[in-house]
């Protein structure tokens, strides 16, 4: 009888913290979010933002979505010599402790047929979906159309 | 007495060729300095895309308002020429705001200078799409666009690599970033790499507007 009830707290014991690192893991932080305000009647946007996870296990951002576009995907733009290139990200590695930041002539979220144009001093949602943490909408300020940070 | 001065001779001409052997020596070394930095001069500015003489040339293409210009329209002013296309959400603002900061950076000198942003995607860049995006990023920067055929032409000139990425309608263009400067006669003196800021170009062109190049100097 002894026996069983030490098993039995034992197993709740590793429940309980299986549970608990659960919940602590993993998880993603946000900053420095913001977008540039459409150029003339340009159709495409790109959101910058830099990601923590602040976790214990790896994690992915797999894709991105926002109602201000109707298509939004994970870009990367690559210098090759002085040409510059674009294309479909694959998901974005999220390592413990390790910041990935999206910024100009890098990774970005592009926004793609724009419903209306960004205007400056506006925020815009943007969701983001993981592959384990939950996913987060932001509300990113959009910036001035010649932003180079989030703090132009 | 013989002896004596016989050896003096032969000092003095042993100091001689001594001292003809270092001359020799030092002109040598001035020599291929000048060789060197002379060669250095000449090649300093072709550093980056091709040659000066295979930068530019003429083209036709369509402005902002729907009306046909050439490499001659704009003679007289220096030019910034940028090619890109407004689908283009990430690099092509990036370098157009740095243009547009460096002008206003310039102040009153800026009136010597005309930025032209070309596109590299006439299927989409009509005037009046150019017209609304330019104006973002500087009043003064016009925009060019034409027939698939005037862009070619236009972008060969400047020996610009453009290539349609994806399919469909959400296609995005590859393309060269770079920012030529013209002389008011139109010879290309030198280019703005897509990382720098607007701190180097402003110095940059201040620099140049000081020190217009002579008129009909070979370039």
């Amino acid at each position: 009888m002894k026996v069983f009830w030490s098993t039995f707290i034992a197993t709740l014991w590793i429940g309980c913290a299986s549970l608990a690192a659960q919940t602590a893991s993993p998880s993603i932080e946000v900053s420095h979010a913001w977008t540039r305000a459409t150029a003339g009647a340009a159709q495409t946007g790109a959101v910058y933002m830099t990601l923590k996870n602040v976790g214990k296990a790896s994690d992915q951002l797999v894709s991105v979505s926002s109602p201000v576009a109707g298509m939004a995907e994970l870009h990367a733009t690559m210098k090759e010599g002085d040409v510059m290139k674009m294309q479909a990200s694959p998901p974005i590695e999220l390592k413990p402790d390790v910041a990935a930041e999206l910024k100009p002539g890098g990774l970005h979220v592009m926004l793609m047929h724009l419903k209306s144009p960004l205007r400056q001093g506006e925020k815009i949602p943007v969701t983001l979906t993981f592959a384990a943490a939950p996913s987060i909408t932001l509300e990113v300020p959009v910036r001035g159309p010649g932003a180079l940070s989030d703090t132009d | 007495m013989t002896r004596k001065s016989t050896k003096i001779s032969r000092r003095t001409a042993s100091r001689a060729r001594l001292a003809f052997g270092l001359t020799a020596v030092v002109l040598a070394a001035i020599g291929v300095a000048i060789l060197l930095f002379g060669l250095g001069k000449a090649h300093a500015p072709v550093a980056g895309p091709s040659s000066q003489a295979q930068i530019g040339g003429p083209f036709e293409l369509v402005d902002e308002t729907g009306k046909t210009v050439t490499d001659r329209t704009y003679r007289g002013k220096w030019l910034l020429i940028y090619f890109g296309y407004t689908y283009c959400p990430d690099v092509c603002p990036t370098t157009l705001n740095t243009l547009g900061l460096a002008l206003r950076d310039l102040g009153p000198a800026a009136d010597a200078i005309q930025p032209l942003f070309i596109t590299v995607d006439p299927q989409r860049d009509t005037p009046e799409t150019l017209a609304g995006y330019t104006d973002a990023f500087d009043p003064r920067l016009i925009g060019l666009t034409g027939t698939p055929e005037q862009i070619a032409n236009a972008a060969k000139a400047y020996r610009v690599y453009y290539r349609k990425a994806g399919e469909g309608d959400d296609y995005s263009v590859d393309h060269t970033s770079l920012i030529y400067v013209m002389d008011p006669e139109g010879r290309f003196v030198t280019f703005f790499g897509h990382d720098a800021n607007a701190e180097t170009m402003t110095a940059k062109l201040r620099q140049l507007l000081a020190n217009p190049p002579k008129k009909g100097a070979p370039s």
